[in-house]
């Protein structure tokens, strides 16, 4: 064996390089923040459209509308992520660093999170413009509920992304797969906000934060290590 | 890769499971038409029972199969253990369908509704779900390693996520749910035959077609593998024919 001269980058600067690379390129491209954010109006228009947005249902259906907004951002962002790795081969480039995974994983987590919450400070207030809501919600309840929830959904989003990156056909498949798994958090998302939205509905949004955060780490745990699996193929 | 031992040209043992499969289901429907009695409230209908619940056990236990042998795959590189998990989870498919097209017909009659938000319900349905994407995924991927991988992934992830539903589905109605328990209560000392006969049934029948799967599973890797050898001798003989006429 040769020994390594060169000193081994730790993690911390690994996850810095990483990440400003990530950034780099979403920034001088915007690729996923204009597309992804135009959906998000579009979907917001479309929701109105369908009666959603009526005074007198405007509190029932606007957590579900927003959950289910953020689900369907969360896709288009998470195939957006690996993609970029997998054109030209990037992927195999970034796996010869040794030790990398951690940081790759981090990265992709903190870019995954980053995108998803930038396009919720669009879309939240727009619901709220949109859905003539009886009260205004209270703001950190509800910036709590989006962190837990956005987390948990990037967490399985990273690693479900990762694997199916090499898959035919991944764009439909990944949805298939995320939204399924992603259940409880959805419904945590839905019941927790619901209770921030509506003053008729009977309180208790921390007992669906608890049920997020539960899962969040859940799946923070098993995505690091499955994650590890799925690119190391 | 290891190329799995080869698998006997044929099984005795599991024709004869085959057709032990086959005479316990002949049984067990002579038992559910005949012999078993008919319920007081619910009438025929009940009967359905013998079918429904025996198959959401092995529904069940065909997903937690396919996790374990996902993580041993996983762990110890074994393509057994692949051709096991996907066994399984077909297998389980196949039960958790036959689950969701019986208790309809169940609820029908008990609920009034052909369906409600009852959270076993909304769990099967859900697991349903998410191994039927993991069927699609082993479809369009292929038989390569990378796709035996993703596939441990999604069904590790996919278990792992049954108790976070099952609360979650529980508590979505609102914080008292609805535990409905029209099967379980009253049961006579025959219907409870019956139910023995009927989950000895659907034992043999799960471990018949999983064995069968398995098999198959294993000869499709072994077809693989000699077609790799053609390919790679092939290649091989161009490269000396190229050599030893330039």
């Amino acid at each position: 064996m040769t020994n390594v001269t060169a000193p081994r980058p730790g993690f911390w600067r690994l996850l810095l390089l990483l990440l400003r690379k990530d950034i780099t390129v979403e920034l001088r491209t915007r690729e996923v923040l204009h597309t992804a954010g135009l959906f998000a109006l579009v979907l917001m228009t479309l929701f109105s459209f369908a009666g959603f947005a009526d005074r007198e249902l405007a509190a029932t259906t606007a957590p579900g509308v927003l959950w289910v907004a953020i689900a369907f951002l969360g896709a288009l962002v998470f195939t957006r992520t690996f993609q970029r790795e997998r054109e030209n081969r990037a992927m195999d480039g970034l796996l010869l660093v040794p030790g990398i995974l951690d940081a790759l994983y981090t990265s992709k987590l903190l870019t995954n999170l980053l995108l998803l919450l930038t396009l919720q400070a669009l879309l939240v207030p727009t619901l709220l413009l949109v859905f003539p809501l009886p009260v205004q919600p209270p703001i950190l309840p509800l910036v709590a509920l989006l962190l837990a929830g956005t987390l948990g959904l990037c967490a399985l989003g990273t690693v479900l992304s990762a694997a199916l990156a090499a898959v035919r056909m991944r764009e439909v498949l990944l949805p298939l797969l995320l939204y399924p798994l992603a259940i409880p958090l959805l419904i945590a998302g839905v019941k927790g906000s619901a209770t921030l939205f509506d003053p008729l509905a009977h309180a208790g949004h921390g007992d669906w934060l608890s049920l997020m955060i539960a899962f969040d780490a859940l799946f923070l745990v098993l995505g690091r290590w499955l994650f590890g699996e799925a690119v190391d193929a | 890769m290891t190329t799995p031992a080869l698998t006997p040209r044929r099984a005795d043992w599991l024709v004869a499971l085959a057709a032990i499969t086959m005479l316990a289901g002949a049984l067990l429907m002579g038992l559910i038409f005949f012999y078993a009695p008919t319920e007081a409230t619910m009438g025929v209908v009940q009967k359905i029972f013998y079918i429904h619940v025996p198959s959401a056990i092995a529904g069940y236990l065909g997903f937690i199969l396919c996790c374990a042998a996902s993580v041993w795959y996983l762990l110890r590189g074994d393509v057994r253990a692949d051709v096991v998990a996907r066994a399984a989870a077909e297998v389980g498919v196949l039960f958790c369908l036959g689950v969701l097209l019986t208790g309809p017909i169940w609820a029908r009659k008990a609920w009034g509704t052909w369906w409600t938000g009852e959270p076993r319900l909304l769990l099967t349905l859900v697991l349903l779900l998410i191994f039927v994407a993991y069927i699609l995924v082993r479809q369009f991927g292929g038989r390569s390693d990378l796709t035996r991988k993703i596939c441990a992934v999604l069904a590790i992830l996919g278990v792992a996520d049954i108790p976070l539903i099952r609360y979650s589905v529980e508590r979505w109605r609102g914080s008292h749910p609805q535990v409905i328990t029209g099967e379980g209560a009253g049961i006579t000392p025959e219907m409870q035959l019956v139910l023995t006969t009927s989950f000895i049934t659907f034992a043999l029948l799960f471990v018949t077609l999983l064995a069968l799967r398995v098999r198959i599973g294993l000869a499709e890797e072994q077809a693989d593998a000699a077609w790799r050898a053609v390919e790679t001798a092939d290649l091989r003989a161009e490269d000396l024919l190229d050599r030893s006429h330039p």
